[in-house]
């Protein structure tokens, strides 16, 4: 459980390193699905015997569901190049919600209180890191344009 | 960073997607497979639209993000197989990782975070623990 914890954190700080270092989101999530695939293939070759043979249906529902995933990858580290990885990380693992609604919507599961209350804090959450986003900007401005007045004198 | 809340949640409803079609427990490893070199085919036009050449720095941390990414869904799975309950696992896995996160951020990239950052983050992973309970 520890370790899960802990990778899933390292999946965050390594993102943030790869936009330090300069790694265009592009070709770093083309070459972490490649890396994932490999890692997952690997797990199934050693411990389901590389039984690939699956119905057709796992496959076509992996095919949208993966590009949109990608979509994600691509959204993500794009978005932390602007912003903070503590709050972008935050952002993304609230996301968690989106299927949980989905499933409400769709497949007509029972919307519970404890859901609510999650929608709640999921949107008070969000509007808590867009004004310290704010915030932060506004800073960078004030400092601006103190910048420009000590140039002027 | 709306696109990405949106669509990162999309992805695992995938999961729900399978579990419906009673597909799930015999072939979880085998959609995960799928689901990663889906993404891998979508952006594969991409990056060669783009005229991208991925250099060596690029192919070691998208490894080591890779790695960590799989290695953390085996080792939830471990977990749970093990015995140890969904509410405790998921809680521990997804509010544990944020905080991992946001004491790097603040840490090692040196983020100023303000108090409705801090707040924010303080409520978001209490809807996590909540949601995660679920």
């Amino acid at each position: 459980m520890i370790a899960a914890l802990v990778c899933y954190g390292m999946l965050g700080v390594f993102a943030k390193i790869a936009d330090n270092r300069g790694c265009r989101p592009r070709s770093l999530y083309m070459l972490l699905f490649f890396w994932a695939c490999l890692f997952v293939c690997g797990f199934v070759v050693i411990s389901e015997h590389a039984n690939f043979v699956v119905p057709a249906k796992v496959y076509w529902i992996a095919l949208p569901f993966g590009m949109v995933a990608a979509v994600a990858g691509l959204a993500f580290q794009t978005g932390i190049h602007y912003g903070k990885i503590s709050t972008s990380w935050l952002i993304i693992n609230l996301s968690a919600i989106v299927p949980a609604v989905c499933s409400i919507v769709i497949y007509h599961e029972r919307l519970t209180r404890r859901i609510v209350v999650v929608l709640l804090l999921t949107g008070i959450s969000i509007y808590l890191l867009w004004q310290d986003k704010k915030a932060e900007e506004r800073l960078e401005k004030q400092a601006a344009s103190q910048n420009q007045v000590n140039l002027g004198n | 960073m709306l696109v990405a809340f949106i669509c990162n949640g999309m992805g695992p409803f995938g999961l729900k997607v399978l579990a419906e079609n009673n597909l799930s427990d015999a072939f979880h490893y085998q959609f995960i497979a799928g689901y990663y070199f889906c993404g891998f085919l979508l952006t594969i036009p991409v990056v060669m639209a783009a005229g991208i050449r991925p250099t060596r720095k690029e192919f070691l941390i998208a490894a080591t993000m890779g790695a960590c990414s799989f290695a953390g869904t085996l080792f939830t799975a471990f977990a749970l197989e093990r015995g140890a309950p969904g509410e405790i696992v998921f809680p521990i896995t997804t509010g544990g990782s944020l905080i991992v996160v946001a004491i790097a951020g603040i840490l090692l990239f040196k983020e100023k975070v303000a108090w409705q950052g801090a707040v924010g983050i303080l409520i978001g992973i209490l809807a996590l623990v909540l949601l995660s309970t679920t």
